[in-house]
């Protein structure tokens, strides 16, 4: 037997009103109202002789008295009996039901019919094995549970309008975990003898072939409180071909340059794929369509597409696959900013006056191409450290310190400040840098600003050496996958005769490093909508001769790029939380955000990191997004949201596989050629006793207060006044005599 | 005599509970034998004599009923039976003032009740000028006015009543015994009291007074309360005269605590009836002229002479 409601709260309150009759019935023994009494004698002899039937009729009174105070405290804590012997005791059969569909976009894929039509056709099928005012919960399963319904009795016709019009395919990747931790949540809340939760979905591999322990946990804890269903999807085909990225491939971001963008096209299906073409465009103009090669299942297909940029700004793109099975993943989308000149400055720690002397001579002139030309597209502005003070870090897009023995902290909070806006920084070390003060200076609130830790000084042993060389890049790194096109030679020529060691700290990525002793060269930590950049060794030719190599102008340039690409290229995932720059707006105010579909939404501006931002739950539509004012003008920079490409890849669990993953869940799969609606009215027993013994309770009331009349009615009738009777009498016989 | 209770009697008779607010107790009484006496013969109480002394001849404006019917019958001419205390009987009230007297379940308790009672009944016995004596008693004789003809009893009563010192216990049949030795000569013995006593002694008594020859009238004074017990709810009933205290649901002894009334009440009656003694039972509910009134009817219905 279980409760649906609280059996302590029920059992204390029950076992408070047992109490109370009985204490006022022992209370009555040894009190009452003092009445002054003159018939004395009388009043003994009529309690002689109704002594012993006062008493049993007293504690029959309190026996029933009790009896319904214990029977309605049982019947508010609705206990519930799981056999089939309450229908004899007048139990009701009610029905608790969950159903959680899975939303994910893999539930629209079909070729003729979506999963998603098949899922919603199971949940009208468990339907109607459900009684009008059963508890119902439709939840909707994405990146995180939406609640249709929560516990309403169920009414065919507002239920099956639900259906039809609040559940759709969600743009986002299942969460499984979020999810069930809601739907053990919402199963605890069902009241009723009888829970059940079926989840309706796809079994797709992605998600049920590696189920969390954390998932399986909820599992075990909702079959613990409710019959459990897994209603699996009979799936219309798994071929799918996906666009599982744009991005920025080479090229220059600024006004005047042109750039090659990629977009990855991979099929998730069993078969090769051909005849698709991608279409590309720049702020929604079609500006190029490309066939696609034969993809085999599973590779991945690197389309590109160059694109030059004849004004500064933001720029919209977009690659979108012709169409498949699965609509939902065959578009991607980006933004990127178009900077009208691109402004580096560079804080110079060992300036000097002759030519090429200074630490920072080689890095300006690879960002100028020519000689002290302050009009072409890269602007570079050389300081001391001194001047950084009065230097507004917002009129540049990228900062470089070289060789700075000391920065003030308010120095540093204003880069973290910088970068986390967007800016891109690149730090290069020398004789000036103390390790240990870099180390503790570089901080803010405990989080550093650097990319690792800096050790010792590392030096290249034979005097008069090449020194070393750079290895070939491992990693996926954009600037890593440049560097790995370029010649061997140009790598090899190397030149390093000096360097710090570098212990790589958290959210760092390592993009270079040397051949000869596996160091470090440039290594990455992103920070906000910014990147920093460190570099281990001099930019000048104090510890290597790098700066004359021919690799180093175009690396310093390719910096250049990726830092300010990494400031102008944002992508959010569609269901994630939702960021975009307020500028100077007041934290409180409400700004309009368009979305993709032209719709507008209310969102507020908050103080997120020193920064203001106009935040949202979470796109629910791809594509691009931006804060609009009341004059319906732009007053942010777009953003661009895509689903999660992981999602694309539909292929279904095998069955297994699933046993194995759910094994030690009580789990019932009902497959998809199962009868769901006979499946489930077999495997129901139990009922709720509630109302049963609430008319038990009403009866042992009545019967009580019967009795309590019976006992009592003789104070409303009978006898009355003795003496007007004795005198009647009196008057009767004198008139005889 | 219709109900007491209805609404003419009302209007007609002086509540109980109003009478103390009259004034003295002579103005009282007066109040209540003269609102009583509308339609009534002036000495209402003659004919308590038991002594026949001799016949006269029946003139107009005689009691029809007191024609001896049988001489009639031998000598054709009417005669009136004519009795030695015919005009001059001496009759002694008796009230108790023990404690259980002071019960009251409105404003005026038994023993006030019997106050009024006792002076009216004192009233009527002076005013058709025969003597009246009072004693008041709880377990003893406490105070004792002599059988008087003046109307100055009725002062005397209020006044003894008021120093009376109500004792928690009462012995009735110690002062019938008491009376009965001491009454010189026959007359009439008014007992006004509860009776809450030993009931057989208090039989014994009114035997004794009875073998004594003496006319006896017992106003069983009761509380409507104590007829028909109409308490609700859980009661620690505390006794007047120390009998202990008791708790209970009044509700649920009412039939038996009724019965046991009824039970008590039929018990003196029927041993008055057996001694010829009259018994009034007065519910202190009912004006104080309701309850001589109906006494005086019933009396009269029974027959004079006894």
């Amino acid at each position: 037997m279980a409760f649906l409601n609280s059996v302590w709260l029920w059992s204390a309150l029950g076992l408070f009103g047992i109490a109370v009759p009985v204490a006022i019935h022992l209370l009555n023994r040894f009190y009452g109202r003092r009445t002054d009494w003159a018939a004395m004698e009388l009043l003994r002899r009529a309690m002689v002789t109704r002594a012993n039937q006062v008493r049993i009729e007293d504690l029959l009174m309190l026996l029933l008295r009790c009896l319904a105070i214990v029977l309605l405290a049982l019947a508010l804590a609705r206990p519930t009996i799981r056999a089939e012997a309450g229908k004899w005791i007048g139990g009701q059969r009610r029905v608790g039901v969950v159903i959680a569909i899975d939303g994910s976009y893999s539930m629209a894929h079909g070729e003729f019919t979506p999963r998603f039509t098949r899922a919603v056709a199971r949940a009208r099928d468990i339907l109607e094995t459900v009684e009008v005012g059963d508890p119902v919960t439709i939840v909707l399963m994405g990146s995180r549970p939406r609640i249709l319904q929560s516990s309403v009795g169920y009414v065919p016709e507002p239920v099956a309008g639900l259906l039809d019009t609040k559940l759709a395919v969600l743009p986002e990747r299942l969460n499984l975990e979020q999810c069930l931790e809601r739907i053990e949540e919402l199963t605890l809340e069902l009241k009723a003898p009888v829970k059940e939760c079926y989840l309706i979905t796809d079994a797709q591999a992605l998600t049920w072939e590696t189920i969390s322990d954390k998932a399986r946990s909820s599992l075990r804890q909702i079959a613990a409180q409710a019959s459990l269903f897994l209603t699996e999807i009979q799936p219309d085909g798994e071929e799918n071909l996906a666009v599982t990225g744009l991005d920025f491939a080479s090229g220059t971001l600024r006004k005047g340059g042109a750039a090659r963008f990629s977009a990855e096209i991979r099929n998730q299906g069993s078969k090769p794929r051909q005849g698709a073409t991608v279409t590309f465009s720049v702020n929604g103009e079609p500006v190029g369509r490309q066939p696609l090669e034969t993809v085999a299942p599973g590779q991945t297909r690197a389309v590109s597409f160059v694109t030059s940029f004849d004004s500064s700004g933001y720029v919209r793109l977009g690659a979108e696959l012709s169409s498949d099975a699965l609509g939902a993943d065959n578009a991607r989308h980006a933004v990127v900013r178009i900077p009208a000149t691109v402004r580096v400055l560079c804080v110079d720690g060992d300036r000097k006056n002759s030519p090429f002397e200074s630490e920072t001579d080689y890095v300006a002139a690879a960002l100028r191409l020519k000689k002290d030309d302050r009009t072409g597209p890269v602007v570079v502005n050389t300081i001391v450290p001194q001047d950084l003070a009065s230097e507004s870090l917002r009129d540049y897009d990228a900062v470089l310190l070289a060789n700075v023995d000391h920065v003030p902290p308010e120095q540093v909070a204003r880069l973290f400040v910088f970068v986390r806006e967007g800016g891109g920084l690149i730090v290069s070390l020398g004789d000036n840098v103390d390790a240990a003060l870099y180390n503790s200076g570089f901080r803010e609130n405990g989080e550093a600003l650097l990319p690792g830790e800096l050790a010792e000084l590392a030096e290249s042993p034979s005097e008069g050496s090449a020194g070393w060389s750079l290895a070939p890049p491992r990693s996926r790194h954009p600037l890593s996958a440049f560097v790995e096109f370029l010649p061997r030679d140009m790598l090899d020529a190397g030149g390093f005769r000096k360097a710090l060691r570098v212990e790589a700290g958290p959210g760092a990525q390592e993009i270079l490093r040397f051949a000869e002793n596996d160091l470090p060269l440039l290594l990455e930590k992103r920070l906000g909508r910014g990147s920093v950049l460190l570099f281990t060794s001099t930019v000048d030719r104090e510890w290597t001769d790098f700066p004359v190599q021919p690799l180093c102008p175009i690396l310093v340039q390719q910096m250049i790029t990726y830092l300010i690409r990494a400031g102008a290229m944002r992508q959010f995932t569609v269901g994630e939380p939702l960021f975009l720059p307020a500028g100077e707006m007041e934290p409180g105010r409400t700004v309009i955000l368009r979305g993709p579909d032209g719709k507008d939404t209310l969102v507020k501006v908050v103080d997120r990191d020193g920064q203001r931002v106009a935040a949202a739950d979470g796109p629910d539509a791809a594509g691009f997004y931006e804060l609009r004012g009341e004059d319906g003008r732009a007053v942010s920079p777009p953003v661009a949201a895509n689903v999660d490409p992981a999602e694309s890849d539909v292929r279904i669990a095998e069955q297994t596989t699933l046993q194995t993953q759910l094994s030690g869940v009580p789990i019932r799969f009902v497959l998809p050629d199962v009868n769901l609606p006979s499946a489930i009215r077999e495997s129901r027993v139990g009922r709720e006793l509630g109302g049963a013994l609430l008319l038990m309770a009403l009866a042992a009331f009545v019967a009580q207060s019967l009795l309590a009349k019976k006992f009592t009615k003789r104070i409303e009738g009978g006898r009355g006044d003795i003496s007007r009777t004795v005198q009647q009498r009196d008057v009767v016989a004198a008139r005889r005599a | 005599m219709s109900s007491p209770d209805t609404g003419q009697r009302r209007s007609r008779y002086l509540d109980p509970e109003i009478l103390s607010e009259l004034g003295p107790l002579d103005v009282i009484v007066r109040h209540v034998v003269e609102g009583m006496r509308v339609g009534m013969h002036r000495s209402p109480l003659r004919g308590f004599s038991t002594d026949f002394s001799a016949h006269r001849q029946y003139v107009p404006g005689d009691e029809t009923r007191h024609i001896d019917w049988k001489l009639y019958a031998r000598a054709n001419r009417y005669y009136i039976k004519l009795f030695d205390a015919e005009t001059n009987f001496t009759a002694n009230l008796l009230l108790d003032a023990s404690a259980s007297m002071r019960f009251a379940s409105g404003k005026i308790s038994k023993l006030e009740y019997t106050k009024y009672m006792a002076a009216s009944m004192a009233y009527l016995i002076v005013d058709q000028h025969d003597s009246v004596g009072v004693a008041i008693f709880d377990d003893e004789l406490r105070r004792y006015v002599e059988p008087t003809s003046s109307l100055a009893v009725l002062t005397r009563l209020a006044h003894e009543l008021e120093k009376a010192h109500p004792k928690p216990r009462t012995d009735i049949a110690a002062i019938l015994h008491e009376f009965a030795r001491r009454m010189p000569r026959r007359g009439v013995v008014m007992l006004f009291s509860d009776l809450f006593d030993h009931t057989e002694e208090f039989i014994q008594g009114l035997s004794h007074l009875r073998f004594r020859g003496h006319n006896v009238v017992v106003f069983h004074v009761m509380d409507p309360e104590e007829l028909e017990f109409p308490l609700r709810g859980m009661r620690r009933f505390v006794g007047f005269e120390h009998e202990g205290d008791l708790v209970t649901d009044p509700v649920r002894i009412r039939a038996s605590y009724l019965a046991e009334v009824e039970k008590f009440v039929n018990r003196i009656k029927a041993a008055c009836a057996k001694m010829l003694v009259d018994y009034v039972l007065v519910n202190t509910r009912q004006p104080v002229e309701t309850s001589i009134a109906g006494y005086l009817i019933q009396r009269s219905m029974a027959g004079w002479g006894r």
